[in-house]
C-alpha cells in the first residue's frame, strides 16, 4: 500500500525538475517508515515507468532504465608527444558502478564512495555527443578542424564559426556544449590579454593551457557550478623570432644581441586538449567529440611523433579524419570547418587563421574521394571476414 | 552627518602658496648606531628626548625590542619608532611561531621596509635595525621612505655625523666584543656631546648566538652634580617687622570653615558620592 | 618646490631632481652595455641625504633574477621596492611556467610599474641580462616610465658628463676585457666630474657562464682588485 502511494508521490520522472531533491527526502524517509527495501522499490520503479524517449538521453534524467551500467570513460588515448603513462580506470564492483539513484551524482562537491565525480563524467558524456573535434600538430604549424553538425537548414553555410582566435597566435577548437564552448575562449582570450598587459608580449601555447587547466578544474570543486560539457583543442605557434617588448622604442645594437646560445630551440607549433575534469596534456595529435575514436586510430597512423607531417598534409589528413569520422551517422549534415597555424615563414607567417578556400575544397575533394576508396576496403574487409 | 570634512583644504593650500610652513611633527634629535663584531651586532643609542629647544626627557629608551635576538635602535618621530617597532615585533612573533623557526634579521629588515614605503614616509622612523639568526649576525639601517642598506657599521639620528667620523677614523675589519662595545659608546659619546639634539646617558644592547645583554644607560657622562652651595635661607634670614593674628571665628566671615572630623583627612575640598 | 611629475607653465616639464624631504638620492652614474658574449652593469657607490653620504659603499646593481640585474638611480627606496617587487614576478614566473624568464620578460614588469605609478616614482632604471634565447640585451627605463633598447645605456646624474665619452669610445661587439675597460673608463669620467657619484665602481658581467662581479676601489685609482 505504502509503497504504492510511495511511488505516485515520489517517483522524480514524474515530478518537477525543482521539486526532485525533495522528493528523494521524503523518499529516504518512506523508505526508514515502511522499512522498505528500497532496492526493491527501484525493481518497481523501473518496470511501472515508460521506456525513456531515445532523443532524451540528457544524463541527469532520472529514468531509470538507465540504471544499467554506464559505460566507463574511456581515457583520452590520444598520442602523447613524451612517454607519458596511461592510466586505465581501475576495476569498479557491479554494485557501486551505476550512479544513479545513489545521490552521489547530483553535486559536485561530493565524492563516490569509490572517488569518482559522476558530474565531471556526465559532462564528458556532453562532449562525447559533440560534433568531432581534431588538432594535429605538423612539423611547421598546427591544423585545428571541426565537424560543424548543421542543425538547421535554416542557417547560412560558412556562417557561425566555431573555431576561435584567442590571441593572434592561438586558435581554439572544441566539442561539447556550445555555450561552454563559447565561455571558455571567452575566458582564455582573458588570460591571453592578461598576460599581454603584464609581460607586454604573446602568452606561450603551453601557458594558456595551463591557466586554462586550472580554471576548468575549478568548476569541478563546488557545489554551486557545474563542470565545463566541453573538451577544448587549444592549438598555437610560439614565434621563433626575437619578439621586441610591447611598446618598447628603439631595437639594440645593430650587429644584434651577443652571446646566444646557438642552436637553442625557438617557439614552434603546439597542441594541447583540456577535459573537463580540468586534466590537459600536449599532443602531437588531439581528438574530441562524437567521432574521437575513429580520428584518434587515424591520427595514430599518420605517425605525427616523426615530426615529418607537413601543415598542407596535416590539412588534408584533418579534412579526412573529420570525414571519416563523420561516416557512422550520415543521417546528420555538417561541415568541415578549418583553421591552421604556420611558421612566420610559412602561408599564415605565425597567425591563426581559416585554411584558404582553394586549400580547403582540394582537402575536401580528397577527403570524399578517400572515403569512397575506404568504403571498399572496409566491404572488402567485411567480405574476408 | 558623518564622513571627512576637506572644507579648509584650500585655505591650507592657499596659505601654503603664500609660503606658510606645515605644521612640524615632533621628532627628537638623536644619535644611535650598530656595529657587527667577530660573532655578533652591538646597537647603541643616546637617551634624550626633544621637543623642539626643550628636553622632553633626559633619559629616554630608543633600543626596541624587536625579537630576542634582535633589536632595533630608533630615530625621528618618537611615537612612530615606538609603534613601528612594536607592529613588527608582534608581527614578527606571529611568524616565528607559525613557522617554528627563530625569526631572521632580513625578515625583519623587509617587514620594516615594506611597511614604511606603503606610508610614503610619512611614518618618521628611522631605523638600525640588528641581531643575530641562524645565518649569522646581521646589521641594517632602513630610512623613513623605505630604503635600506647593509653596512659594518652605521650611524644615524641628527648625531650621526658626529659619530659616523667616530667610526670612520677608529673601526677596524676585525673586532672583539668589548672593541665593538667600546668603539659604539663612543661614538654615541661623540653625538652627545657634539649634537644639540643628543644627549644625557648611553644605552648599549650586544646581541650574539647565545644571548642580547641590554646595557641600560652603560655610560652616564652627565650625572647631575650635588650642588656646591646650599641656596636656602636659614629661619630668621628676613626680619619681622609685625604680626597679626586672625582667629577661625572672624575668617568665617568670609569663608566657610569645616571642621574635620577624622585627623587621618587632612584636606577635603569636594567629596564625590561613589554610592 | 613642484612636485613630481607635475607640468609646469610650458605644460612639458618635468622636475627630475625632485624627491620628498629627507629621501634618500642615489645621485648616481650608471650604465650597462652590450658585448660580444653578453652584457656588463656598472655603477658607482655614492647614496646621499642632502649633502650627507649615507652610503659610500652602495650596491645599486640588484639582482632581480639568475642572469637579469638591473641599476637603480633615482631614490633608493622607490627603487628598491620596485626591483623587489619584479624579483618576486620574475621568480613566480620561472616557477609557473618552468622556465627563466628572459630580460623582455623583465623589462616588462619593469616598465608596467613604472609607468603605472609614474606620478609617485622617481626611478631611473637600466635593465640588462642574459638569457639563451636571446644573449645580451640593455633596455633604458628612464623616468616617465618609457622602455628603450639599446646597444648601451648610461644613467644617474653623473651620466651627462659622459654622454661624449662614450660616444667616442663606444665600439659594437667588443671583448670582455675592452667592455670592462670602456664601462671603467666612462665611471671613472662621471665620478670625476659630479659631485653626487663617487666611492667604489662596481660591475656584473652576464654571460652564458653566469653572473660574475668586479670591483675597483679609488685608493689604487680604481685598478682593483677587479673580479670577485
Amino acid at each position: 500500500m505504502f509503497a504504492n502511494c510511495s511511488r505516485q508521490l515520489i517517483n522524480p520522472a514524474l515530478a518537477d525538475a525543482p521539486s526532485r531533491r525533495s522528493a528523494r527526502r521524503l523518499e529516504r524517509l518512506i523508505w526508514e517508515m515502511c522499512e522498505i527495501d528500497p532496492k526493491r522499490i527501484h525493481v518497481e520503479w523501473e518496470a511501472a515507468l515508460p521506456a525513456p524517449r531515445p532523443e532524451q538521453t540528457a544524463p541527469n534524467s532520472t529514468s531509470l532504465a538507465a540504471s544499467t551500467h554506464p559505460t566507463p570513460t574511456p581515457h583520452p588515448t590520444c598520442l602523447l608527444p613524451e612517454a607519458v603513462e596511461l592510466h586505465s580506470p581501475p576495476p569498479r564492483h557491479p554494485a557501486i558502478m551505476t550512479s544513479i539513484g545513489t545521490g552521489y551524482d547530483l553535486s559536485n562537491s561530493v565524492f563516490s564512495p569509490d572517488g569518482r565525480n559522476f558530474q565531471v563524467e556526465y559532462a564528458v558524456k556532453a562532449v562525447e555527443n559533440g560534433g568531432t573535434a581534431v588538432g594535429i600538430r605538423c612539423k611547421d604549424g598546427v591544423v585545428l578542424a571541426l565537424e560543424k553538425l548543421i542543425t538547421s537548414k535554416l542557417l547560412k553555410p560558412g556562417a557561425n564559426k566555431r573555431i576561435a582566435s584567442v590571441d593572434r597566435n592561438i586558435g581554439v577548437v572544441s566539442s561539447g556544449l556550445l555555450p561552454d564552448g563559447r565561455h571558455f575562449v571567452s575566458r582564455a582570450r582573458d588570460e591571453a590579454a592578461n598576460w599581454r598587459s603584464l609581460y607586454k608580449g604573446p602568452i606561450p601555447t603551453s601557458a594558456l593551457a595551463n591557466r586554462m587547466g586550472s580554471y576548468v578544474q575549478l568548476y569541478t570543486l563546488y557545489s554551486s557550478v557545474r563542470p565545463f560539457g566541453v573538451t577544448a583543442i587549444v592549438g598555437g605557434w610560439d614565434s621563433e623570432a626575437e619578439l621586441p617588448v610591447d611598446g618598447q622604442v628603439g631595437s639594440g645594437p645593430k650587429v644584434g644581441s651577443g652571446g646566444k646560445s646557438e642552436g637553442d630551440k625557438k617557439g614552434g607549433p603546439f597542441l594541447y586538449m583540456i577535459e573537463p575534469s580540468g586534466l590537459y596534456w600536449g599532443y602531437y595529435g588531439a581528438a574530441t567529440g562524437k567521432g574521437r575514436q575513429i580520428a584518434k586510430s587515424e591520427l595514430e597512423k599518420l605517425n605525427l611523433t616523426e615530426g615529418s607531417l607537413s601543415l598542407e598534409e596535416g590539412v588534408k589528413a584533418a579534412a579526412r579524419i573529420i570525414y571519416i569520422a563523420h561516416d557512422d551517422n550520415k543521417d546528420k549534415e555538417f561541415e568541415l570547418e578549418m583553421t591552421w597555424i604556420s611558421s612566420l615563414s610559412g602561408p599564415t607567417k605565425g597567425r591563426h587563421e581559416p585554411v584558404p578556400k582553394e586549400l580547403q575544397e582540394e582537402a575536401e575533394k580528397l577527403a570524399k574521394k578517400a572515403l569512397e576508396g575506404d568504403d571498399d576496403d572496409e566491404e572488402d574487409e567485411k567480405m574476408e571476414e | 552627518m558623518g564622513g571627512f570634512d576637506f572644507s579648509n583644504h584650500n585655505r591650507n593650500a592657499a596659505l601654503h602658496a603664500q609660503g606658510v610652513p606645515l605644521p612640524k611633527a615632533t621628532s627628537t634629535g638623536t644619535t644611535i648606531v650598530g656595529c657587527l663584531f667577530d660573532g655578533g651586532v652591538v646597537i647603541a643609542a643616546d637617551t634624550r628626548a626633544t621637543s623642539g629647544p626643550i628636553v622632553a626627557d633626559k633619559n629616554c629608551e630608543k633600543l626596541h625590542y624587536i625579537a630576542p635576538q634582535i633589536w632595533c635602535a630608533g630615530a625621528g618621530t618618537a611615537a612612530d619608532t615606538e609603534f613601528t617597532t612594536a607592529i613588527i615585533s608582534s608581527n614578527l612573533e606571529l611568524h616565528a611561531l607559525s613557522t617554528g623557526r627563530k625569526p631572521r634579521v632580513v625578515t625583519c629588515m623587509t617587514l620594516l621596509k615594506q611597511h614604511l614605503f606603503r606610508h610614503q614616509g610619512h611614518i618618521g622612523a628611522y631605523l638600525v635595525v640588528a641581531g643575530v639568526d641562524p645565518t649569522g649576525a646581521h646589521l641594517f639601517t632602513v630610512h623613513a621612505h623605505g630604503s635600506t642598506d647593509k653596512l659594518p657599521y652605521v650611524t644615524m639620528g641628527s648625531g650621526s655625523l658626529a659619530a659616523m667620523s667616530v667610526f670612520e677614523t677608529q673601526w677596524k675589519g676585525k673586532l672583539t666584543k668589548d672593541e665593538a662595545v667600546k668603539l659604539c659608546a663612543d661614538a654615541i659619546q661623540a653625538g652627545i656631546f657634539n649634537d644639540l639634539g643628543s644627549g644625557s646617558n648611553v644605552d648599549v644592547a650586544v646581541i650574539t648566538a647565545e644571548k642580547t645583554t641590554l646595557m641600560r644607560n652603560y655610560i652616564t657622562p652627565n650625572v647631575r652634580e650635588r650642588k656646591a652651595r646650599n641656596y636656602r635661607f636659614p629661619k630668621g634670614t628676613t626680619a619681622v617687622l609685625n604680626e597679626k593674628i586672625i582667629k577661625k571665628e572672624e575668617i568665617s566671615k568670609y569663608v566657610t570653615v569645616h571642621e574635620l572630623e577624622d585627623d587621618s583627612v587632612t584636606a577635603t575640598a569636594e567629596t564625590m558620592d561613589t554610592s | 618646490m613642484m612636485a613630481t611629475g607635475m607640468l609646469g607653465e610650458d605644460g612639458i616639464h618635468i622636475d627630475m631632481n625632485h624627491l620628498k624631504k629627507g629621501e634618500v638620492n642615489l645621485g648616481t652614474s650608471i650604465m650597462a652595455i652590450n658585448f660580444k658574449d653578453g652584457v656588463i652593469l656598472g655603477a658607482d657607490s655614492r647614496t646621499t641625504t642632502g649633502a650627507y653620504i649615507a652610503n659610500r659603499v652602495t650596491d645599486k646593481l640588484t639582482q632581480v633574477h639568475d642572469t637579469i640585474w638591473c641599476c637603480r638611480s633615482g631614490s633608493a627606496a622607490d627603487t628598491q621596492a620596485v626591483a623587489d617587487i619584479v624579483q618576486y614576478h620574475l621568480g613566480m614566473y620561472g616557477i609557473t611556467n618552468n622556465e627563466a624568464p628572459t630580460t623582455q620578460t623583465a623589462a616588462a614588469i619593469f616598465q608596467e610599474l613604472c609607468y603605472s605609478n609614474k606620478d609617485q616614482l622617481s626611478a631611473g632604471i637600466i635593465i640588462a641580462g642574459w638569457d639563451h634565447r636571446h644573449g645580451g640585451q640593455v633596455y633604458s627605463i628612464p623616468l616617465g616610465g618609457s622602455l628603450h633598447k639599446q646597444s648601451y645605456a648610461i644613467g644617474g646624474s653623473g651620466s651627462t658628463y659622459i654622454y661624449g665619452y662614450c660616444d667616442a669610445n663606444w665600439q659594437e661587439d667588443m671583448t670582455e676585457a675592452e667592455g670592462v675597460k670602456f664601462v671603467k673608463g666612462a665611471l671613472q669620467e662621471a665620478i670625476m666630474w659630479d659631485g653626487s657619484s663617487g666611492g667604489v665602481i662596481r660591475m656584473v658581467v652576464l654571460t652564458a657562464k653566469g653572473a660574475q662581479r668586479h670591483l675597483y676601489l679609488p685608493d689604487n685609482g680604481y685598478q682593483g682588485p677587479g673580479k670577485q
